[in-house]
């Protein structure tokens, strides 16, 4: 029997792919863009990506589970598919070696300064390979363990307790932002990825219920993100969350223990689980459109190249700087990507439909 | 497979994962004996008005028991510059992860010290619990005072501030809590105050500050009636001298607890009224005044008393801090949250804080006099 996909396994696969290294700075631009009570953003923002996962859902029930590349190759001549395909692995591959990238750089600032970025980008690149060939099943059961290691954290909220004061949010509703459209945009980047359940749907278990799981992996993104950008609104006052560049990691730097102290360094490690999902399934994905454009190509060999192309291309932006406004820039298309993507398939099945109904006529 | 598959992959997972660790082994080795610990930076300002930073350094002795201070002073512009020249002084590598504490002597903090306290945020390696100390005097006199009952200085300073701190004497101000105060709108920040007294550091009041610069002192007396205006106040102790007619002596109160709840509102002929209700319990420890302490009536003239002494106390303080013009206890942000955006970004609180009337009502609770009622007076017949 061919091994399916549950709704488990979905539900925390999608908070892993989701949550990663922009949730570090996802307060202060909370703060920057939307001002006073700015975490009522991350709300809004879980509601918009709930419903993208519906027009997903859509596509899903369209398509009756049929893969995004089936459906494309329907109606549309492999000439033009080929080079769309090679441009979404490009495109996704390359976000994926960026968010493993970005996640070592802001390690060796608080850890490693003099560690070379290179031999830690191949650590963790051999990480994501290792994970791609194993296939989709053995990554999203990878990824149920590794969530354990993460969701613990949730506690650590109550550290703050003390520091934690309801008048520093002041009662004013969004003021004192700036661009909130270009900022909600930006601060998106930190709720997608759940589009990547687009590829993995004709592996999934028949049932109706994933779709429903992609959602309660969507709600428990944001919560969490909820939960910590409304502790540090209390935590920290507006004019300092929006100089701090990583606040959750002064926060996580702030947790002091009786015997030990200085505990970001330890707690920041454990993130390295969920940008590991996070980069392996936007590898794999990339690996899947490869694989429609070289259907008798080895897949180990294939996802091989993938991610032996990534890291050269990891190795271009060396500031943190460069590697942001890259990262800002692609984060930008995958928002649209998120939207676009699902609205022509649903087109693209609707045509399909009206075609095979005529057909039959 | 697919067992094995996984099985095979945690095993790699493990194997990077001490790979990674080995990277710290490499040109970056760091021996403990072969560091000087940066525990207390201090900064002065000279003859000439040039920073001058002094290093209070930890060093482990060779075989690891003993564990020595050393002080190096460097002239320079920048804490970071301070580093750098304070390295040429010795023979040990300077490292500031275990950074507890900075000094700023009243000069310097007068002049501000923003830009002192950027770049301790900006340093990765600093933690955010770094406490920030004003001294009265001079830092580096401070630090190199030799303590007979202490022989490290700066640990001693450190270990004193934390005390105090944890019974509440002192708020606990660190780079974090002065940068929260200093970047929010409607408070400015406060730092507690050491001072060299014989053979002893004593605490010696609150540094106020007006934005980043030292503006005044607060004296010790107010340090609990502080701590009460900003937070909930825990397990503290006041000494009380009630100076009234019916109730005259001096009470010690023990275990008091007080919560707070400010209110505003707006006077007729415009600016604001802020008034703070404190809710204060305690047990009596200490009673010198001829009051029945078995009588409940004459227990409820004590509470007044008590009560009456803590409001005009803290009315005294806020009239200190709108004397220097500095809004320590937060009444800009009491009104902030009473008023909308728009009036609170078109009003100049600077101006309009020494205007405004701060009011203090206290009701004070007593729990329980203690173990006994009474000792009589022996009557002599």
């Amino acid at each position: 029997m061919k091994e399916r996909l549950y709704s488990t396994h979905i539900a925390l696969l999608v908070f892993m792919i989701q949550t990663g290294v922009a949730a570090l700075s996802l307060s202060r631009k909370a703060a920057v863009y939307f001002g006073t009570n700015g975490w009522l953003s991350i709300l809004i923002l879980g509601c918009v990506a709930a419903i993208n996962i519906v027009l997903i859902s859509v596509v899903n029930r369209l398509g009756n589970g049929m893969s995004v590349f089936e459906i494309m190759e329907k109606s549309i001549p492999r000439f033009i598919v080929i080079p769309i395909y090679l441009l979404l692995a490009a495109y996704l591959a390359a976000i994926g070696c960026l968010v493993g990238k970005q996640y070592i750089h802001i390690f060796q600032l608080i850890a490693f300064p003099t560690a070379s970025p290179l031999m830690l980008q191949g650590c963790f690149d051999v990480l994501v390979l290792f994970l791609v060939i194993k296939g989709i099943y053995n990554i999203s059961k990878a990824a149920t363990v590794f969530s354990f290691l993460i969701l613990w954290m949730v506690f650590l909220l109550f550290a703050f307790s003390n520091d934690f004061e309801f008048e520093r949010m002041t009662p004013f509703v969004f003021k004192g932002g700036r661009d909130m459209l270009e900022g909600a945009v930006d601060m998106f980047a930190a709720f997608v990825g759940y589009e990547l359940i687009l590829f993995v749907m004709p592996y999934a278990d028949r049932s109706k219920k994933w779709m429903r799981s992609v959602q309660i992996g969507n709600l428990m993104t944001t919560l969490t993100y909820f939960s910590f950008v409304f502790i540090s609104f209390g935590f920290f006052s507006l004019g300092q969350l929006k100089i701090m560049i990583y606040p959750l990691l002064d926060m996580l730097a702030y947790i002091q223990l009786p015997f030990v102290e200085r505990l970001e360094n330890i707690l920041f490690s454990f993130l390295l689980f969920t940008v590991v999902v996070t980069s392996t399934m936007y590898t794999w994905s990339a690996g899947e459109a490869v694989h429609h454009v070289f259907p008798k190509a080895n897949r180990n060999i294939m996802a091989l190249f993938i991610v032996f192309i990534t890291f050269l291309l990891s190795i271009l932006p060396d500031t943190l700087y460069k590697l942001e406004l890259w990262l800002k820039i692609l984060s930008y298309g995958e928002a649209a990507f998120s939207f676009a993507f699902p609205i022509f398939l649903i087109l693209l099945l609707l045509i399909q439909g009206r075609m095979g109904v005529k057909n039959r006529v | 497979m697919s067992k094995r598959g996984l099985k095979l992959f945690f095993v790699c997972v493990v194997l990077l994962g001490s790979v990674l660790q080995m990277t710290g082994c490499n040109k970056s080795q760091r021996i403990l004996e072969k560091l000087a610990i940066d525990h207390t930076i201090g900064y002065d300002l000279d003859d000439e008005q040039k920073l001058s930073v002094t290093a209070a350094i930890i060093n482990q002795g060779e075989g690891g028991s003993e564990v020595k201070q050393e002080l190096i002073t460097a002239e320079a512009d920048s804490s970071k510059e301070a580093k750098i020249k304070l390295s040429r002084q010795t023979s040990r590598n300077i490292v500031s992860g275990q950074l507890r504490n900075t000094m700023y002597s009243m000069d310097v903090a007068s002049q501000g010290i923003r830009k002192l306290i950027e770049n301790l945020v900006r340093d990765p390696s600093i933690s955010p619990r770094v406490k920030i100390t004003v001294v009265n005097g001079s830092v580096q006199e401070l630090l190199s005072s030799k303590f007979p009952n202490h022989p490290n200085t700066s640990q001693y300073v450190d270990h004193l501030l934390e005390k105090n701190w944890k019974n509440q004497n002192i708020p606990q101000v660190n780079i974090y809590q002065f940068t929260r105060d200093y970047l929010d709108d409607g408070v400015d920040p406060v730092a507690p105050i050491v001072r060299k007294k014989g053979d002893n550091v004593i605490v010696d009041g609150l540094a106020l500050f007006k934005d980043d610069k030292y503006v005044g002192k607060l004296s010790p007396d107010y340090n609990m009636l502080f701590a009460m205006s900003r937070g909930k106040y825990r397990q503290g102790e006041i000494y009380i001298k009630l100076d009234q007619n019916d109730s005259d002596g001096a009470v010690m109160l023990g275990t008091v607890s007080s919560d707070k709840k400010f209110k505003v509102w707006r006077k007729r002929s415009g600016g604001f009224v802020v008034e703070l209700f404190l809710e204060v319990k305690g047990d009596i420890m200490e009673y010198t005044g001829n009051v029945l302490l078995s009588n409940h009536k004459d227990i409820i003239t004590i509470e007044h008393g008590i009560s009456k002494y803590i409001s005009n106390k803290m009315e005294d303080m806020v009239d200190i801090m709108k004397d220097k013009r500095a809004d320590n206890v937060g009444l800009g942000k009491q009104v902030r949250n009473s008023i909308s955006y728009k009036e609170w970004k078109n009003i100049n609180w600077d101006e309009l804080y020494p205007e405004v009337t701060f009011r203090c009502t206290v009701n004070t609770k007593i729990k329980s006099t203690g173990e006994i009622l009474e000792i009589p007076v022996p009557s002599r017949e």
